[in-house]
């Protein structure tokens, strides 16, 4: 189980971030955070998380702050964003900017998120 | 012809008739001075008056100047007045139109033929006749040189003082506007009266004064033709006051001219202010309406999305889980995991349709897919298309783009099918082709509504312009639609036919 790949997702739904574990870790190691702060801690705590894939809508700091504020401390790794809005310029200047790598669109399709990540890594 | 000027020049005129009548009775001059006179003004006239005039003044002369020369003559000088007369009176009010063809010397020259011809035919027949009535025998030998030598002098007088004088280019300009020409009518012939009595007393004076047969001890002869070459510098001099008066209310009339024209401009300009100010208070409302519908469905959108992402995710878990567990019923299983998974993508799909057409920016850099637009607009509609209304779809097999703005390509085509919909009362079906034609993507949406009359036709793109009652719709759609089209560098026709149905036509440009 160590060897799998760590994939941080950062949601304030706690209902997201529990189907989002249940259906994701058998194919990878899920950490999940329920907001911008704690998703920094554990990158702090945990250096070899891959990927994260963070939710745009948070209170106190939203997905593209969070993802600007982690990608600072660590730009080796890859940030992507899931939202239920549709494109918004914000997202389209961050994925041509290289801030985020993948936009994900809610709800979710499975197969594609498992695709993206695999390429991603 | 009420003003000074023209009263003044007719009395002088008059006064010169006078005088050259009363030149006779004095016998001041000899045969020449009479025969010139009763020559010289019907020529002048027949110059204002072209042809018809020039007939009339032959047959005049050629008839009295016998009687004025019938010895014993017992009614004096009366029939020459009365005949005089007579003379002016017809011409001045029957005075026709020069016509706006004639050359400055042309028509003079045909006048003083056709005049010169009646007159000296009437002269030799009448007075020939005459004379041998009452016993006294002229030669035609005498009668001849008289009236060549006339003739020749006249010629060259009239013409010359035509020409100089420039009554010709005094009618010419009032041949632009002829109501004042009407007017003038009767000055024009004071004018030509004029200018003749002053050609004809400078040569008579010049004449006298230089010639060895001349008068010169004939005091009250020198004196008449003095007053002859006064009156008619006086009368000259008057000409050019009225030319100047005739010029001045001509140029009136083109000032007022240019100003009318002015006038018409500017109101064209104010209309087209009008309409443009009309069109772009359409589009900002429509713009504003967009804004708010944009925000509002923004907004939704993610609050529905993130719920349908619970389910989804749930379905997902679930679907797992009983590939994991063996299901003890899979069939049932399988149909309800089915089922919701075709709910959410139904779900999904109508969301994403209405972020798409509530798109805000203005950016036209965006990739259309006109299929997919087609198609997200026909799931929005589809809750009034269902019952009824056949869809049927004849797109292109290429898939193509156009470049410019997916949110306003949604409006239009909202649009369009709505309207399409609208005028479906019972049943009927709308058709949606594409198709490509060298560099342009064609669109073809057809119905089977009603139709729109084709005294309207034209005026469907205008802002405001609507068939329906007040309150149902703005008359906004097409417009909008019109002017969105026209952004996209592309074309859109309508044609219909009342109680058939409507095809819209739409041609637009692709991206290379």
């Amino acid at each position: 189980m160590g060897n799998r790949t760590k994939i941080l997702y950062v949601d304030d739904e706690l209902i997201n971030l529990q189907l989002f574990d249940l259906n994701f870790n058998k194919s990878y190691n899920v950490l999940v955070a329920d907001n911008g702060f704690t998703g920094l801690e554990m990158l702090e705590s945990n250096t070899n998380i891959s990927v994260v894939i963070s939710d745009m809508k948070m209170p106190n700091m939203n997905g593209l702050e969070f993802i600007k504020r982690a990608k600072e401390k660590h730009p080796q790794k890859r940030y992507c964003i899931m939202t239920g809005f549709d494109m918004t310029d914000e997202i389209r200047e961050a994925l041509v900017n290289g801030l985020i790598v993948k936009y994900f669109r809610k709800p979710y399709n499975k197969n594609e998120i498992l695709v993206a990540l695999d390429e991603l890594i | 012809m009420k003003n000074r000027w023209f009263r003044i020049s007719v009395f002088f005129g008059i006064l010169s008739l006078v005088l050259s009548i009363l030149s006779i009775e004095f016998q001041i001059e000899n045969t020449t001075i009479t025969l010139t006179w009763s020559v010289i003004f019907p020529v002048i006239i027949s110059l204002a008056y072209g042809f018809r005039g020039a007939i009339v003044s032959g047959i005049f002369g050629g008839i009295w100047i016998p009687i004025i020369l019938w010895p014993e003559n017992e009614w004096g000088l009366i029939p020459n007045i009365i005949a005089y007369g007579l003379f002016y009176l017809l011409i001045a009010y029957n005075g026709e139109k020069p016509s706006s063809k004639s050359t400055p010397l042309r028509k003079p020259v045909y006048s003083i033929l056709i005049f010169s011809a009646l007159y000296v035919f009437l002269y030799l027949v009448v007075f020939h006749w005459i004379l041998n009535h009452t016993g006294e025998y002229i030669s035609y030998q005498t009668v001849s040189v008289i009236l060549i030598k006339n003739a020749v002098i006249f010629l060259i007088v009239t013409i010359f003082g035509e020409s100089l004088l420039q009554t010709n280019s005094l009618r010419k300009l009032l041949q632009l506007h002829t109501h004042l020409y009407r007017k003038n009518n009767c000055k024009l012939i004071i004018y030509s009266l004029s200018t003749s009595i002053l050609i004809w007393s400078t040569f008579v004076l010049l004449y006298n004064l230089f010639s060895p047969i001349g008068m010169k001890e004939d005091y009250t002869g020198l004196l008449f033709i003095i007053l002859f070459f006064s009156s008619g510098i006086i009368s000259r001099w008057l000409i050019f006051a009225s030319e100047t008066q005739i010029k001045a209310e001509l140029g009136l009339l083109e000032f007022k001219d240019q100003l009318e024209n002015l006038v018409q401009v500017r109101t064209r300009e104010l209309e087209e202010t009008v309409k443009s100010l009309k069109v772009t208070k359409a589009s900002l409302f429509q713009a504003d309406k967009m804004a708010s519908l944009g925000t509002l469905t923004a907004g939704m959108a993610h609050e529905i999305n993130n719920p349908l992402n619970f389910i989804k995710g749930a379905s997902d878990g679930l679907s797992t889980y009983f590939e994991m567990h063996e299901s003890i019923e899979k069939d049932k299983t399988d149909l309800l995991i089915n089922s919701m998974n075709i709910g959410i993508d139904r779900i999904s799909n109508i969301v994403q349709g209405l972020n798409q057409f509530s798109r805000n920016n203005q950016n036209m850099d965006e990739d259309c897919d006109i299929h997919s637009i087609l198609e997200n607009c026909f799931i929005i509609l589809n809750n009034k298309t269902k019952h009824g209304i056949d869809i049927i779809k004849e797109y292109s097999d290429k898939k193509f783009f156009i470049k410019g703005n997916v949110g306003k390509i949604h409006q239009v085509f909202l649009n369009l099918l709505t309207n399409s919909i609208q005028a479906i009362h019972d049943k009927g079906a709308i058709i949606a082709r594409t198709k490509i034609e060298g560099n342009n993507a064609i669109i073809e949406i057809v119905d089977t509504g009603c139709g729109i009359e084709k005294k309207n036709l034209e005026q469907i793109t205008d802002p405001f312009f609507t068939t329906k009652p007040p309150g149902e719709g703005t008359g906004l759609g097409l417009s909008i639609a019109y002017s969105i089209i026209t952004e996209h560098k592309g074309t859109i026709e309508f044609e219909s036919k009342f109680g058939v149905g409507t095809t819209v036509l739409m041609k637009l440009p692709m991206n290379i």
